[in-house]
C-alpha cells in the first residue's frame, strides 16, 4: 500500500538531490535543472498532500509553481545566453568578476 | 453553472486589487508604446511610468480609510498593505527618477526598463497584500523575475550579465525552499491560507512540535531571509547589487526588501504566531549575525556601491530586530524604518548615479575625493544621506533605529538592542568614511564631473526632504505605521 | 501665550546657517550675518539676565507638541545654570566670528557650520525633553566634525575621526539608557514621555546603577575625564582657532552641564553614591594632565590639556556635593571659557605670525609685540588662577566648598594647581622672554585682533573681581539640585 508517506519521502528525497545538484554542480544550465528538479519535487508534494486532505488548494499551488517556473525558465536561459555572448562559457566558477 | 458563477464573483473585489491592477495596466500599456517610440528614446516612457505610480498611489491611499478584502481570503487591501504600497511606489518612483538619464549614459536607453519596474512593484504590492500563500508566493515571483531582468539589463556588460546570473540562480534556488516549506506547512494545515494557518495552529497545539511544522517554517524562512538578504543567505547581494545597473541596486535594496520584510512579517505573525519562541530564537541569532557581517564587510569595501551593499545587509538585520521583538513598537518601526531607509538609501544611490560617468569607474573612495567641494548640492545632499544611515538624529534613520530598538527593549531583547546599537556604532566608521574622502581629502586629479539632471536632482531633493521630515517630525508617520498593523 | 524666545535662540543661528550656505558666493555678507546672528544671541541672552524666576528655577518655559506618539515634547526651559551657559555661548561665539573674520578656505561653510555648532550647544543647555535632548547632543557632532577635518591643521582626518568616533560612541549608550529610562516610566506610569520632570519620579530599580552609567559615560566622553580624554588633544592641535575656541569653551561645558542638569536629578541616589568615584577621576585627571601638559612642546597642545586639568577641578566641584563648591564648578566653566577660549585665539595669532606653535622655535615675544604679550601674559596668569582674575574666584569657590566635604581630595587638589604654574610658567617663559629667533618680523596686534582680546579681557576682570552677578542667578537651581542629590544639610 503506497501512503502519503511514501510519496513526501520520495519527494524530499528529490528535493534533496535538487539542492545537492545545485551545491555542488559548475554548470549554469545544470544548476538550474536541479532547481527544477527542487520545485517538481515540491509539486509532488503539493499533490500528494492535496489528495491526502482531500483539498484543492494544493494541486492550484502546482499551477502556479509551474507557470511560475516556466516564467523562470524562460528568463534564465536568457540570462544565461547574454552572460555566454560575453563570456563564452556557462560555469558558475566563470561568474567571478564579481567577487562571490 | 451560473450558481457556480455567483459563487465565484462574489468573492471577486476588484477593490482589493486596485492599486496592482492599476501598474500592471500600465506596465503592459507601456509595452505596447515602447514599440511606438523611437527607438532610443525613453523619456517618455519614463513620464508615463511616472503617471502610473501616482494613479496608483491614489488608489493604494483609498485602501487606508476603506480596507477592502476579496478572492476569498486570498488578498487584503488593508492599512498594513496600503502603507507598504506606498513604501513600494516611493522607491520605484524615486528610481525612474534617477533612471533615465542614467540610461542614456551607460548607453542602453530599453524601454522594457520601466514596465518592468511597474511589474516589480506590482508584485511587491501582492506580497504586501498577500494573506494567502499562493498570493505572495505569487507576487514575490512576479517581483523576483522582473528584478532578475532589470539586474541583467546591461546586455554588453560582463558586470550586469554576471548580477542578472547570480541573482537568478540564487533566487530561485531560495524559491524552492520557500515553496517547499510552504507545502510542509500546507501539509500540516490543510490550507494555504495565512490566517487558517494560524487558527488552525492554535486550535492544534499538538501540531506546534510536529517535525513538519517546525522544517516548514524552517524553510519558509530561508526563503525569505534569502530575499531580504540576511546572513548567511547574503552570499548574493553584494554581487548582484554591484553588479546591476545603478538605480536598480537602489530599487532591490528598498523596494524589494520591504516587500520580502512585510509578507515575511504577515506570515510569521498571523500565521505561525504559535512558534513565535522558535522563530525569535532563530531570529535574534540571524539579526545579531546580519547585522555584524553586513558592517564589517563594509569596513574593507573601497567601492562605494559595495560599500552600500554591505550597509544594506546591516540594515536588513536592524530591520529583524523589529521583527525578533514582534511587538507594537517593533513591528511598526519595521515600517517605518523602511521608509525611512527607501528614502536614505535611494538618495544616496541617486546621488552614486549623478557622480559616475560611463562604465561607473570613479564609484571609489578615491574618486570621491574632494566631491563636496567640487559638487557642492550632491555633497551636501550625500552627508545627509549618510548621516541618516548611521542613525544620527534630525534624520529619518536616527528615528527609525530608535523606534526598533526601543520595540526590541520593551519586549525585553535588552541585549539584541545594545549589539545593535553597538553595530551602529561600528557603521559609523565607514559611512564617516566617505564624508572624510568627499570633504577632507584633496582631490587626485579631475574626473570631469558629470553635470547635474533634473530627474536625479527632484529624486534626490524629494529624498532629502523625507529624511528630514521623518527625523524632525515622525510623530504623524509613526502614529500611521502603528495604525497599519494588523495586530 | 508669551513670545517663545528660547526657540528664537536656537532658531537664530540656524537662519544664519540658512543664509550663509544661500550667499555662499560672498563670503563678506556671510562674515556679517554670522556676526550679526551671534550678536543677536548675546543681546537676547544679556537681556534675560533681568527674568525673575519661578519656584522651580526656571526664568523661561516653552513647550509645543512635537512627536505624540512617543509622547515627545519640544519642551525648552531655562534656568540660572543656562542662562549662565547660553551668555557664555553667545559671548563667545562672537568671539569666535571674530577671530575668523579672514576666513579664506570655504569662508561660507565655514560660517555656516559654526553657527549650526551655536544653535546645536544652544538647544542642549536649554532642553529639557530627553529626546530632543539627544538630538541637539547629536547635532553639535556633525559641524565640529567637519569644522576639524576640513579646516584642520596636519593629522586633521585622524583627529577629526577621533573626535567624532569617541563622542558618538558615547552618546550611543546614552541613547540606550534613555529609551530603558523611557520604558520604564511608560511601563510603571503608562504615561510615555521623555519629560525631565516625570522621568525624575521613575523607580529604576536594578537598572538604575545601568542606566545612570550610560547617561555617565556619553557626559565624562565629552567633558572630558581621564581615561576617555584622547581624543580632546589630538581635535585641539589640529583644529582651527574658532574650533578650538568652541571645543574648549562650550562643548566641554556640555558634558558637565548634561550631569547636572540630566544625570544628577535622574538618579540621585547613584549618583550620590557616586561621588567619590567621581573625584577620584576628576583628581587623577586633574594631576595626569597637568604633567602631560608640562611635557609638551606645541603651546596648542599644552593647553589642551592645561584645559581637560581644569575640567578636573569643575568635576571635583560637582563631585563635592557642596552648595558653594558646586556653584564654584559651574562659575569656574564661564571662568574657563574665557581663559581658555583667548589662550586658544592668541595661540592662533601667533602661529600667524611665526608659522609654528612649538616652544623651542618661540622666544622673545615681550620685545617684539609687547601688546599681544601683556594680553598673553594676562590670560596666562588668569588660567593658572591669579586672585582678582577669573579662574580664581571660581577655584576658590570650589576648593573652599570641597574641604567641608572631601577635606583629602581638596588638599590634594589645591596641589594640583601648583602644577598649573609650572606649566603656565613654561609657557610664558618659553613665548615672550628669550632669544627671538632669526625671521621675519612678527607685527603686534591689529585693531580687530586688540578689540576681541580686550573683549575677553574685560570678562575675565569682571568675573575675578565682581562674579555676585554671576552668581546670583546659582543660587536657586543649585539648591534645588543638592536637596535632590543630599547635598544640603
Amino acid at each position: 500500500m503506497i501512503t502519503v508517506n511514501h510519496y513526501l519521502v520520495v519527494s524530499a528525497i528529490l528535493f534533496s538531490l535538487g539542492t545537492f545538484g545545485v551545491l555542488t554542480r559548475r554548470n549554469a544550465i545544470v544548476i538550474f535543472m536541479c532547481i527544477e528538479l527542487m520545485l517538481n519535487a515540491v509539486n509532488l508534494t503539493f499533490i500528494a498532500l492535496s489528495n491526502h486532505l482531500g483539498n484543492m488548494d494544493g494541486q492550484v499551488f502546482v499551477f502556479f509553481v509551474m507557470t511560475v517556473a516556466a516564467a523562470e525558465a524562460a528568463v534564465g536561459l536568457a540570462l544565461m545566453i547574454s552572460f555566454f555572448r560575453n563570456r563564452e562559457s556557462i560555469e558558475v566558477d566563470d561568474i567571478s568578476l564579481l567577487k562571490w | 453553472m451560473d450558481n457556480l458563477m455567483q459563487i465565484a464573483m462574489q468573492n471577486v473585489n476588484y477593490g482589493s486589487i486596485m492599486p496592482s491592477l492599476v501598474l500592471c495596466i500600465f506596465g503592459m500599456a507601456l509595452l505596447l508604446i515602447n514599440v511606438f517610440l523611437p527607438r532610443g528614446k525613453t523619456t517618455p516612457a519614463s513620464w508615463i511610468a511616472l503617471i502610473g505610480l501616482v494613479v496608483t498611489a491614489v488608489f493604494a491611499a483609498r485602501g487606508w480609510g476603506d480596507p477592502q478584502f476579496g478572492f476569498a481570503g486570498h488578498v487584503a487591501l488593508d492599512k498594513f498593505a496600503s502603507f507598504s504600497n506606498i513604501i513600494f511606489l516611493f522607491s520605484a518612483g524615486l528610481t525612474i527618477l534617477m533612471s533615465d538619464e542614467y540610461l542614456q549614459r551607460e548607453g542602453y536607453p530599453i524601454g522594457e526598463y520601466y514596465p518592468l519596474i511597474l511589474f516589480a512593484t506590482a508584485g511587491a504590492m501582492w506580497m504586501a497584500s498577500g494573506t494567502d500563500m499562493m498570493t505572495i508566493f505569487l507576487g514575490l515571483e512576479v517581483l523576483s523575475i522582473s528584478l532578475y531582468i532589470l539586474a541583467g539589463m546591461f546586455r554588453g556588460q560582463l558586470r550586469s550579465n554576471e548580477a542578472g546570473l547570480k541573482y537568478f540562480l540564487l533566487g530561485a534556488f531560495s524559491t524552492g525552499f520557500l515553496v517547499y516549506g510552504i507545502a510542509l506547512i500546507y501539509g500540516v494545515s490543510g490550507t494555504t491560507n495565512v490566517a487558517d494557518i494560524g487558527m488552525y495552529l492554535k486550535s492544534h497545539p499538538a501540531m506546534l512540535g510536529n517535525p513538519m511544522t517546525i522544517a516548514g517554517m524552517l524553510l519558509i524562512s530561508v526563503g525569505f531571509l534569502f530575499k531580504i538578504g540576511a546572513a548567511p543567505f547574503h552570499m548574493w547581494a553584494p554581487d548582484v547589487y554591484q553588479g546591476a545597473p545603478t538605480p536598480i541596486t537602489a530599487f532591490m535594496s528598498a523596494g524589494p526588501k520591504a516587500a520580502a520584510l512585510v509578507a515575511f512579517v504577515r506570515i510569521l505573525i498571523l500565521g505561525l504566531d504559535g512558534l513565535q519562541g522558535d522563530w525569535t530564537s532563530l531570529l535574534w541569532v540571524l539579526a545579531v549575525l546580519t547585522m555584524t557581517v553586513g558592517n564589517i564587510i563594509a569596513i574593507n569595501q573601497t567601492n562605494i556601491k559595495r560599500m552600500l551593499a554591505y550597509s544594506s545587509i546591516s540594515h536588513a538585520g536592524y530591520a529583524l530586530v523589529g521583527l525578533v521583538a514582534a511587538n507594537q513598537i517593533g513591528v511598526s518601526g519595521i515600517l517605518f524604518y523602511m521608509l525611512a531607509y527607501t528614502f536614505m538609501n535611494l538618495g544616496a544611490f541617486a546621488v552614486l548615479v549623478l557622480a559616475g560617468k560611463k562604465g561607473e569607474e570613479n564609484l571609489t573612495l578615491e574618486g570621491f575625493a574632494g566631491f563636496g567641494f567640487k559638487r557642492p548640492f550632491l555633497g551636501v545632499a550625500m552627508s545627509i544621506f549618510l548621516i541618516s544611515l548611521m542613525g544620527i538624529p534630525t534624520t529619518a534613520g536616527f528615528a527609525g533605529k530608535f523606534y526598533i530598538f526601543a520595540g526590541a527593549i520593551k519586549a525585553g531583547y535588552i541585549w539584541l538592542a545594545v549589539l545593535g546599537v553597538l553595530n551602529s556604532a561600528v557603521s559609523l566608521y565607514y559611512y564617516l568614511r566617505v564624508m572624510v574622502y568627499m570633504y577632507f581629502k584633496e582631490p587626485a586629479e579631475d574626473y570631469g564631473w558629470v553635470t547635474l539632471h533634473a530627474g536625479a536632482v527632484i529624486s534626490i531633493i524629494i529624498s532629502v526632504v523625507g529624511v528630514f521630515y521623518l527625523g524632525l517630525i515622525p510623530g504623524k508617520v509613526m502614529e500611521m505605521a502603528r495604525m497599519a498593523l494588523f495586530f | 501665550m508669551a513670545f517663545p524666545y528660547l526657540t528664537l535662540l536656537i532658531a537664530l543661528p540656524l537662519i544664519g546657517t540658512a543664509f550663509c550656505l544661500l550667499f555662499r558666493r560672498q563670503p563678506d555678507e556671510c562674515r556679517w550675518f554670522a556676526l550679526g546672528s551671534t550678536l543677536a544671541v548675546l543681546v537676547i541672552s544679556c537681556w534675560m539676565f533681568s527674568l525673575d524666576p519661578d519656584s522651580n528655577g526656571w526664568l523661561l518655559r516653552e513647550d509645543f507638541p512635537w512627536i505624540p506618539s512617543l509622547g515627545a515634547r519640544f519642551t525648552l526651559a531655562m534656568d540660572g545654570i543656562s542662562l549662565l551657559m547660553v551668555a557664555l555661548t553667545g559671548f563667545l561665539q562672537v568671539i569666535a566670528v571674530a577671530i575668523s573674520w579672514h576666513q579664506k578656505k570655504h569662508p561660507a561653510l565655514f560660517y555656516a557650520l559654526l553657527l549650526l555648532l551655536e544653535s546645536g550647544i544652544l538647544g542642549v543647555f536649554l532642553v529639557t525633553d530627553l529626546l530632543l535632548f539627544y538630538l541637539f547632543w547629536e547635532m553639535m557632532l556633525i559641524p565640529m566634525l567637519f569644522l576639524i577635518g576640513i579646516w584642520g591643521h596636519g593629522e586633521r582626518i585622524y583627529a577629526a575621526v577621533k573626535f567624532f568616533l569617541f563622542t558618538l560612541g558615547g552618546s550611543l549608550l546614552m541613547l540606550l539608557a534613555i529609551i530603558g529610562l523611557y520604558l520604564l516610566h511608560g511601563q510603571q506610569s503608562g504615561d510615555y514621555t521623555f519629560a525631565l520632570d516625570a522621568l525624575r519620579q521613575t523607580d529604576c530599580g536594578a537598572w538604575e546603577a545601568w542606566l545612570y552609567a550610560g547617561f555617565m559615560i556619553g557626559f565624562l566622553v565629552k567633558v572630558p575625564v581621564v581615561p576617555l580624554h584622547t581624543w580632546l588633544p589630538d581635535a585641539h592641535t589640529v583644529a582651527p582657532a574658532a574650533g578650538s575656541l568652541d571645543l574648549a569653551g562650550l562643548l566641554l561645558k556640555t558634558g558637565v552641564f548634561g550631569i547636572l542638569r540630566f544625570a544628577f536629578p535622574l538618579f540621585p541616589a547613584t549618583a550620590a553614591a557616586s561621588l567619590p568615584l567621581i573625584a577620584g577621576l576628576a583628581l587623577v585627571g586633574l594631576f595626569w594632565t597637568a604633567w602631560c601638559a608640562y611635557l609638551q612642546t606645541d603651546i596648542k597642545r599644552l593647553i589642551a590639556y592645561s584645559s581637560v586639568s581644569h575640567l578636573g577641578v569643575v568635576m571635583l566641584g560637582l563631585a563635592a556635593n557642596d552648595e558653594i563648591a558646586l556653584q564654584g564648578a559651574i562659575l569656574l566653566m564661564v571662568c574657563h571659557g574665557l581663559t581658555t577660549g583667548a589662550m586658544f585665539a592668541m595661540v592662533s595669532m601667533l602661529r600667524r605670525r611665526t608659522g609654528t606653535r612649538n616652544l623651542a622655535e618661540l622666544g622673545g615675544m615681550w620685545n617684539e609685540a609687547p601688546v599681544f604679550s601683556c594680553f598673553f601674559l594676562f590670560f596666562a596668569v588668569a588660567s593658572l588662577g591669579l586672585p582678582g582674575l577669573a579662574n580664581f574666584s571660581g577655584e576658590i569657590l570650589v576648593f573652599v566648598g570641597a574641604f567641608r566635604t572631601m577635606p583629602v581630595f581638596a588638599a590634594l587638589a589645591v596641589v594640583g594647581v601648583v602644577f598649573a604654574a609650572a606649566y603656565i610658567l613654561r609657557l610664558v617663559q618659553g613665548v615672550l622672554w628669550g632669544e627671538r629667533p632669526p625671521g621675519r618680523s612678527w607685527p603686534d596686534l591689529t585693531w580687530r585682533e586688540g578689540i576681541t582680546l580686550g573683549l575677553l579681557a574685560i570678562g575675565t576682570l569682571w568675573l575675578g573681581l565682581y562674579p555676585a552677578p554671576f552668581l546670583e542667578p546659582l543660587q536657586q537651581p543649585v539648591r534645588l539640585l543638592l536637596t535632590a542629590t543630599g547635598g544640603l544639610p
